[in-house]
C-alpha cells in the first residue's frame, strides 16, 4: 500500500483500456505507454490487464504504508528509494516507511507503477481505466492527488530484484523517433510535395500535446480536394490534418468520431512510442505495407510471450538461493 | 461525396465508405452493417458513422482486397435496419445563459428566435450516429432554413447538456468539452450514465423530440 | 539435488547464454553441468589480502551488463564509492534482467567479468573494500 505524499495533476489509473463501448461514444482510455504498463505488471507476476498509475509529470513522491512489492518501468525519472536510485525498469520490495521519489523525466514521457496484483480500483464498464472527460474509472475518474492511497489487489512476499530491456525508443544512432504508418482514405488528395514532406522530413511534437492528441509541427501539408468529410469512427494512432496544415495524433482520450483530412495512421504496435515521446522530441513517419504491419504485430505478440517465458523461468530460479 | 472503399484508421482498425447520398435510407443500411459485422469473431467492435462504418478487427486483417470483397458484398445485400420506435422527448431552454450563441443564429439566418425555436423544435431527429464523446448523439433532420457555419473561434467548453447547431447538424452535448457549434440551449437530460444499463441513453435508429420548457430572447 | 525437468531448464537456459560450464553448489550437493566438449575454465577470483572485501556475486546464469547504459543511471567505474543497496549491474538473460546490488557500502574494485561475459551463479562480479 502507497500513500502519494506529492505529485503534479496529471497522473492517472489505467490498464490496456476499455472495450466494448465505442458504440456508445466512449473512447479507449488506456496506457500511452501500453508496453511499458505490460512489463510493470509480467514483472510483478500479474495479469498484464492489471491496473497501474501512469506518472506523465514529475517530481512526486510516495510513501509505503507496510512492506511491498513494487514495478517502476518506463523513462528514466531518477528514481529513488530512501535515497537508493533505481534503474528506469525495476521490481522490488520496499519496506513501511520508505520513500520512493521520483525525479525530472528522460528517456521517455511516461513512467508506470504497478503492485501486486495491479492497483486495486474497481472496475468500470469492464475496465480500471481512467475516463477523464466523463468523470469516472480509475480513482473517481480523476488525476490524482496529495493523500490518495493506492492498494494492491495481492499481498507482496519476499521477491528478487529485477529488470528488463526495453526496445530503444528510437533506432541506433537516430535522433528521431520513427513511427510505422499505413495510409488512409485522403491521403492521395494531399499535394505530392506534402506525401514527400510527411513521409520522408520530421515533425516536432509541440507542447499541446496530451492523452487526447499529440500536435505536431512541421512541413505544412496541403489537402488538394476540398469538402468536409462525414464523421466517421476513429481510433489512437490516426493522424488528421486541419484546415492549418499541421498534423494532429490522436490518441488514447481522443474523441471517438472525427471527420478531418487524414494522412496517415500509426501501427499499433508503436503506439507505446508516441506515448513516450516528449514535447520537443522529431518524430519521421515511415510508410510500411499491410503485410508488414502484420510481421510487426507478429513480433510484438513474440516479445510479450518471450519474456513472459523467462519471467516465469525465473520464478523457478528463485529456489536456488 | 466520400470515396468508396476500405481503408486504414489504425493497422487493426479500417473505415468502410461508399460514395451515395447523406440520407436516412443509406445511413439505415449502416446500421445494419455495423450490427452484422459486430458478430463476427474476429472483430471486436463496428461503429457506425455518417453514412460509413469502421470496424477494430482483434487481429491486422490478411489482406485488404478480401476485407473490401467481403464489405462490398454485405453492402450489397441493401439490408437495412428500422427506427427503433423510441422517441425521447427532452426539456430545453432556449436562448439564456445556456444558449449564448441564439442571436447569432437569428442574425445568421435572417429569423427571429421565436421563429428560430419553432424550426428547431417542430420535427423529431433521428439518432444517426453515438459519438465523439460519450453519449453524444449525431442528429439528423435539422431545418435547412436554420443552417449555419461552424463558428471561426471554438469555445473551449461547454457543459454537458448544451444544444447546439452547425452546417446542417444539431445535437446535444453530453459531458463538458469543446465545442465550434451554435449552443442555442441547454436540455436537462443525463445521455450518458456509466452505472446504467446500457449506459449511453440513446442509441443509432433512436429518435428525440425538443420541447421548449423556457425561451429566454 | 535437481529434478529432471529442473536440470533440464538449467541446460536449456545454458544453450540459450551459450555457457558451456556451469557450476552451482547446493546445500551439501555440487553440481557440475558441461555441454559439448567444454574445457573447464578457471575462476577468476582475486588474491585475498588483509583490507575486508566483500565480493560481489551474480545472482544467476546469463550476460553480465554494466549500469549506466540505458537505465538511467549514472556508470559505476573501477574506485568509486558505492552506498548500501546500490544497483551495481545486471545479469542478463535473453531481456530479462536480474540487478545485483552493493552488499554494503564500500569503494568498488574494478569489474572481474567483461561486459557480455556469460556467469553462472556465484561468480564474483566486483570486489568491495568495505568502508568501516
Amino acid at each position: 500500500m502507497i500513500e502519494v505524499i506529492s505529485i503534479p495533476p496529471l497522473a492517472t489509473i489505467q490498464d490496456l483500456g476499455r472495450f466494448g463501448y465505442w458504440a456508445q461514444g466512449l473512447g479507449r482510455a488506456g496506457a500511452m505507454d501500453p508496453l511499458a504498463h505490460r512489463v510493470a505488471n509480467l514483472l510483478l507476476g500479474n495479469d498484464e490487464e492489471a491496473a497501474t498509475l501512469e506518472i506523465p509529470l514529475t517530481p512526486a513522491q510516495f510513501r509505503f504504508v507496510e512492506d511491498s512489492n513494487f514495478a517502476l518501468v518506463g523513462a528514466a525519472s531518477k528514481a529513488t528509494l530512501d535515497g537508493v536510485s533505481l534503474p528506469r525498469v525495476w521490481a522490488g520490495n520496499a519496506r513501511a516507511g520508505q520513500v520512493l521519489t521520483l525525479g525530472p523525466l528522460t528517456q521517455g514521457a511516461q513512467v508506470y507503477l504497478s503492485l501486486p496484483g495491479g492497483i486495486d480500483v474497481p472496475r468500470v464498464l469492464g475496465s480500471r481505466s481512467t475516463q477523464l472527460r466523463e468523470a469516472f474509472g480509475g480513482i473517481e475518474g480523476r488525476v490524482l492527488e496529495a493523500g490518495d492511497i493506492l492498494r494492491p489487489v495481492s499481498a507482496s512476499t519476499q521477491m528478487r530484484p529485477l529488470s528488463y530491456s526495453l526496445p530503444p525508443l528510437r533506432p541506433l544512432g537516430g535522433a528521431d523517433i520513427v513511427l510505422r504508418v499505413l495510409p488512409s482514405a485522403e491521403t492521395e488528395e494531399f499535394s505530392q510535395a506534402s506525401r514527400d514532406a510527411f513521409f520522408s522530413q520530421t515533425y516536432t511534437i509541440t507542447p499541446a500535446s496530451n492523452r487526447q492528441g499529440y500536435r505536431l509541427q512541421g512541413p505544412e501539408l496541403t489537402r488538394q480536394a476540398t469538402g468536409e468529410l462525414r464523421s466517421h469512427g476513429i481510433a489512437p494512432g490516426i493522424v488528421q490534418v486541419p484546415g492549418g496544415g499541421q498534423p494532429i495524433i490522436q490518441l488514447a482520450d481522443s474523441a471517438t468520431m472525427g471527420g478531418y483530412p487524414k494522412i496517415a495512421c500509426v501501427i499499433e504496435p508503436d503506439l507505446w512510442r508516441i506515448g513516450q515521446a516528449r514535447a520537443g522530441d522529431n518524430v519521421r513517419f515511415e510508410l510500411i505495407t499491410l503485410a508488414e504491419a502484420r510481421d510487426a504485430e507478429i513480433e510484438e505478440t513474440a516479445l510479450l510471450e518471450n519474456c513472459r517465458r523467462l519471467l516465469d523461468l525465473h520464478e523457478f530460479q528463485k529456489g536456488w538461493s | 461525396m466520400p470515396k468508396s472503399g476500405v481503408f486504414p484508421i489504425g493497422s487493426r482498425t479500417f473505415l468502410y465508405q461508399v460514395d451515395c447520398p447523406f440520407d436516412l435510407e443509406h445511413q439505415r443500411r449502416f446500421w445494419s452493417m455495423a450490427e452484422t459485422l459486430g458478430q463476427r469473431d474476429d472483430v471486436v467492435e463496428a461503429v457506425p458513422g455518417m453514412t460509413n462504418v469502421t470496424i477494430r478487427f482483434e487481429r491486422v486483417p490478411n489482406e485488404l482486397a478480401t476485407l473490401e470483397r467481403d464489405l462490398d458484398a454485405l453492402w450489397a445485400t441493401g439490408d437495412k435496419k428500422d427506427l427503433t420506435g423510441k422517441v425521447l422527448e427532452i426539456d430545453t431552454t432556449y436562448g439564456g445563459a445556456g444558449g449564448p450563441h441564439l442571436q447569432d443564429v437569428c442574425s445568421l439566418t435572417g429569423l427571429t428566435v421565436d421563429e428560430v425555436v419553432r424550426l428547431h423544435c417542430r420535427s423529431d431527429y433521428t439518432v444517426y450516429a453515438v459519438g465523439s464523446h460519450a453519449g453524444y448523439c449525431y442528429l439528423g433532420g435539422l431545418d435547412p432554413r436554420l443552417e449555419t457555419p461552424r463558428r471561426k473561434v471554438p469555445l473551449k467548453t461547454l457543459p454537458g447538456g448544451s444544444l447546439s447547431i452547425a452546417g446542417l447538424q444539431t445535437g446535444v452535448s453530453a459531458s463538458a468539452g469543446p465545442s465550434g457549434w451554435n449552443t442555442i440551449g441547454s436540455a436537462d437530460v443525463c445521455f450518458f450514465d456509466p452505472t446504467r444499463k446500457p449506459a449511453s441513453l440513446l442509441r443509432p435508429g433512436d429518435q428525440i423530440r425538443f420541447k421548449p420548457t423556457e425561451v429566454i430572447a | 539435488m535437481y529434478s529432471e525437468t529442473e536440470m533440464t531448464r538449467l541446460v536449456e537456459a545454458m544453450r540459450r547464454t551459450g555457457s558451456k560450464l556451469l557450476e552451482v553448489d547446493g546445500a551439501g550437493d555440487h553440481l557440475r553441468l558441461v555441454l559439448g566438449d567444454a574445457e573447464p575454465a578457471a575462476s577468476e577470483i582475486a588474491p585475498l589480502n588483509a583490507a575486508p572485501k566483500e565480493q560481489v556475486k551474480s545472482p544467476g546464469l546469463g550476460r553480465f551488463i554494466a549500469v549506466g547504459r540505458d537505465d538511467g543511471l549514472e556508470p559505476v567505474s573501477a574506485g568509486a564509492a558505492v552506498s548500501e543497496g546500490q544497483v551495481l549491474g545486471y545479469i542478463d538473460d535473453d531481456g530479462v534482467r536480474l540487478p545485483f546490488c552493493a552488499p554494503a557500502a564500500g569503494t568498488l574494485t574494478a569489474a572481474l567479468v567483461a561486459e557480455g561475459q556469460v556467469t553462472g551463479y556465484g561468480d564474483v562480479l566486483f570486489e568491495l573494500e568495505v568502508v568501516q
